[in-house]
């Protein structure tokens, strides 16, 4: 497959994918995915725009047949999960962070048996502790849960600016955005 | 008796049976009431009063079915199979549920008298960094310990239990321990996960090598894993199994996780370029492990494109194709490249002999090349020359990637023709666009218009019309608080108005689109392929009417509605005219927070003494939900 990534289009975050087939004769259906997850399917499509925020990642995948298989792109969140419990008002979400445990968020005990928690967007390559507290009345009502998980993904893409520098040799200096 | 009796644990509890999920204290001492889990589950409409406990590693990551086949009973299809025997369960009760073939069981509690009830589906996928996978690893060659305990839950004894090491887990190696009447085995916490705890470890990767032990009913035995960590490489994933297999089972237990293995050197940054040719992504052009960082020499006469991406040390690499990008002439200057040309430029005439330009540029298109500056050339009788005649040169106002232009041009006589070029210039440089069509209108003293209308529009000077936004004293978007009625004010007059629960109406002067009449609209939506394209709609019996185009840019230009003169309503706007489509929809809807909208309005007369105006949507984008 040739994927051509073309440059920002009317905005600076859209950017068009256009491919074509390099299997012989004249394939007419193509397969494509966003960061993993299949976005057409069975499609005489040959280009999709796509939008993204320059500092996400934005992975796209095109296949002229079914014979492929998308590659697994990790995510940057964590799924916190636990039952229920009797006698408690509301959960209480923190994040380990700099030392302390800082305060994500309440959640009211809506008396569903099951609850999930969806993280924010957890920085690649570093441990991330989080914990869920049962609450009532104001007070602790159990022991936390516990949730733990090294995030590993693909990593941001870096802020960086470029200068030139006319003198002799020519060459160009990338330095960090602050 | 068969293998779903046998579940593995943590060690590392202070007590048997107390909690302990940390694989990196599993280093002996009490049997944990933690299992040892291969996958992770979350459950998507729950059955109330079922806690599931533990989930064999051999059920596969993918979408199983937990089902209350009555009151008291349950049953579990793994992904990819049909349930198993239903299985009686009451308040208070642990159960192994097995799927409909082998090995492939949940065990679950039930922990309320209620009726059991629904369908859930439970996700599985797989664990890193358990008990049998240790804690991330850096490459380096180092060696870790761990144990966990095979527990014998039946009622039966089991004889020649195996266990054995999947070909796979190639850093693993095993050595089994005994477990006392309270569930202890020797702790090497002390010594550390390090400190080897003195047994002949051994890595037999068939069923026929494999280790083997009895189990009485109730009772365990350890098994303590040794992994070493590779000198080289990195991983998101390596997998480590372990078989367990009861001797009148077809197929084993599998008990699983993956590590992750980083390689610091790994952790760098990555510079792609194209010289006269697109990046080639293939092959960086050079590393580099910090920033700032100065590149080697680039070749004179060529355009340079650059993207700098970043690799973790577990070999992602990150996929920005941003490019830098810059040419250079034949000394090694940089040659600068114009902004490129503004859009939809338009002249219009306004009262009190006045011209006003309009235009758009979209600078985020221009990257760092853009422009921040207007310039706006006007020439009464020929067109202006850029270049050499002055432009007014207007400082840009940039949001949401469009910088409109609306300036004023005054001072001319009556029939006055007034032509103007509009361009951008980027002022750090002085290089302006190159983009050189005139555009005219010609100067009037005034531009006589119908009053506004209704639904709102009716303009009533009340204490409680608020100015939410103003572009100067005469155009300006408000309020009327007392009404509920938003209205747009266009040199001093209001020409349109939304109120709540009303369709948003174009008054006097500001209309495009007409509706015939009151009621000959057919029922549905058309898309027409032309120049330009054309979006109608009808509401009851054939006629359909254009109500918006999309022309060759793909611009959507939105029509409002007129005022139908036979139809007055609502005698607090003066017995004015009103606008109505007799049937649904009454109204097109949509929601700001949807759809980021810039929109602009024009008047124009359309001969015949009616002046029309168009609304006009500059542009829809996606919107942040």
């Amino acid at each position: 497959m040739a994927v051509t990534i073309n440059q920002p289009q009317i905005f600076e975050n859209s950017i068009l994918f256009t491919w074509s087939s390099d299997l012989g004769g004249t394939p007419d259906k193509f397969w494509v995915y966003l960061n993993g997850t299949q976005i057409l399917a069975n499609v005489p499509n040959t280009e999709y725009l796509a939008f993204s925020d320059p500092s996400i990642n934005l992975i796209i995948e095109v296949f002229d047949s079914l014979s492929h298989t998308p590659t697994e792109i990790p995510g940057g969140n964590m799924t916190l999960c636990w039952y229920q419990r009797p006698g408690v008002s509301e959960w209480l979400v923190q994040e380990y962070q700099s030392g302390t445990w800082e305060t994500v968020t309440y959640l009211a005990d809506s008396d569903d048996w099951f609850y999930g928690y969806f993280t924010r967007f957890l920085e690649d390559g570093q441990v991330h502790r989080f914990r869920v507290s049962p609450v009532s009345g104001g007070s602790y009502a159990g022991d936390p849960l516990e949730f733990s998980s090294l995030m590993v993904r693909h990593p941001d893409p870096p802020n960086v600016a470029y200068t030139y520098n006319g003198a002799t040799p020519k060459t160009l200096t990338v330095a960090a955005v602050t | 008796m068969a293998a779903a009796d046998l579940i593995p644990y943590n060690t590392g509890a202070t007590a048997e049976g107390s909690p302990n999920a940390d694989e990196g204290r599993s280093l002996g001492g009490y049997r944990a009431g933690s299992c040892l889990e291969s996958l992770g589950h979350t459950l998507d409409a729950p059955i109330r009063g079922i806690v599931i406990l533990h989930v064999a590693g051999l059920n596969g990551a993918g979408n199983g079915l937990l089902t209350a086949v009555s009151n008291n009973s349950i049953s579990w299809a793994a992904p990819g199979e049909s349930p198993g025997t239903a299985v009686t369960i009451n308040n208070g009760e642990t159960k192994v549920i097995k799927s409909g073939t082998g090995q492939k069981y949940i065990q679950v509690s039930r922990t309320t008298a209620d009726n059991l009830a629904g369908e859930c589906t439970v996700t599985l996928s797989e664990i890193f960094h358990n008990v049998v996978a240790f804690e991330p690893a850096t490459a380096g060659g180092s060696t870790d310990f761990r144990v966990f305990i095979i527990k014998n839950i039946g009622a039966a004894n089991m004889a020649g239990i195996k266990i054995w090491i999947d070909p796979a887990a190639v850093t693993l190696s095993m050595a089994l321990d005994v477990v006392d009447g309270s569930g202890y085995v020797r702790d090497q916490s002390i010594p550390g996960e390090n400190n080897d705890p003195g047994f002949s470890f051994t890595t037999p990767t068939t069923e026929g090598g494999a280790l083997a032990f009895d189990l009485s009913a109730g009772s365990s035995r350890a098994v303590w894993l040794k992994r070493v960590i590779p000198g080289t490489g990195s991983s998101i994933g390596t997998l480590q199994k372990i078989h367990v297999k009861e001797p009148l089972d077809s197929e084993s237990l599998e008990i699983f996780g993956r590590y992750t293995l980083q390689d610091p050197a790994l952790d760098r940054f990555e510079s792609y370029k194209g010289s006269d040719a697109p990046i080639d992504y293939s092959t960086p052009w050079e590393t580099f492990s910090s920033l700032p960082h100065t590149s080697a020499a680039l070749a004179v006469s060529q355009t340079h494109k650059v993207v700098v991406r970043k690799r973790n040390a577990w070999n992602y690499l990150s996929q920005n194709i941003r490019e830098y990008e810059i040419t250079l002439d034949g000394s090694g200057n940089l040659v600068s490249v114009a902004p490129t040309a503004p859009l939809e430029t338009s002249v219009e005439a306004l009262p009190g002999l006045s011209i006003r330009a309009i235009s758009r540029y979209d600078y985020d298109a221009d990257g760092t090349n853009q422009a921040d500056q207007w310039l706006v050339y006007s020439k009464i009788g020929s067109a202006p020359v850029p270049g050499v005649d002055t432009p007014a040169v207007v400082t840009m106002s940039k949001a949401d990637g469009i910088a409109p232009l609306a300036h004023v041009l005054t001072g001319y006589a009556a029939g006055d023709v007034v032509q103007v070029i509009v361009q951008v210039r980027r002022s750090s440089d002085t290089k302006d666009s190159t983009n050189n069509t005139p555009y005219s209108a010609t100067a009037v003293e005034t531009i006589s218009e119908p009053s506004p209308g209704c639904s709102g529009v009716s303009r009533i000077s009340e204490p409680d019309n608020l100015v939410i936004w103003t572009h100067d004293s005469n155009n300006y978007l408000e309020v009327d608080r007392a009404r509920e009625v938003l209205r747009i004010v266009l040199d001093g007059a209001a020409v349109a108005g939304m109120g709540r629960g009303r369709t948003f109406t174009a008054a006097g002067g500001f209309r495009e689109w007409n509706l015939s009449s009151n009621s000959t609209q057919s029922a549905d939506i058309e898309y027409v392929t032309g120049t330009p394209n054309k979006i109608k709609i009808g509401v009851g019996n054939g006629t359909k009417t254009t109500v918006a185009e999309i022309d060759a840019n793909g611009l959507v230009k939105i029509g409002t509605a007129q005022e139908q003169a036979t139809w007055p309503k609502w005698g607090w706007a003066g017995g004015a005219n009103y606008t109505d489509y007799n049937s649904t929809p009454d109204a097109l809807e949509f929601s700001l927070d949807l759809i980021r909208t810039a929109f602009d309005f024009q008047k124009y007369d359309q001969g015949g003494g009616i002046w029309n105006s168009r609304l006009r949507a500059n542009r829809f984008r996606e919107g942040q939900l």
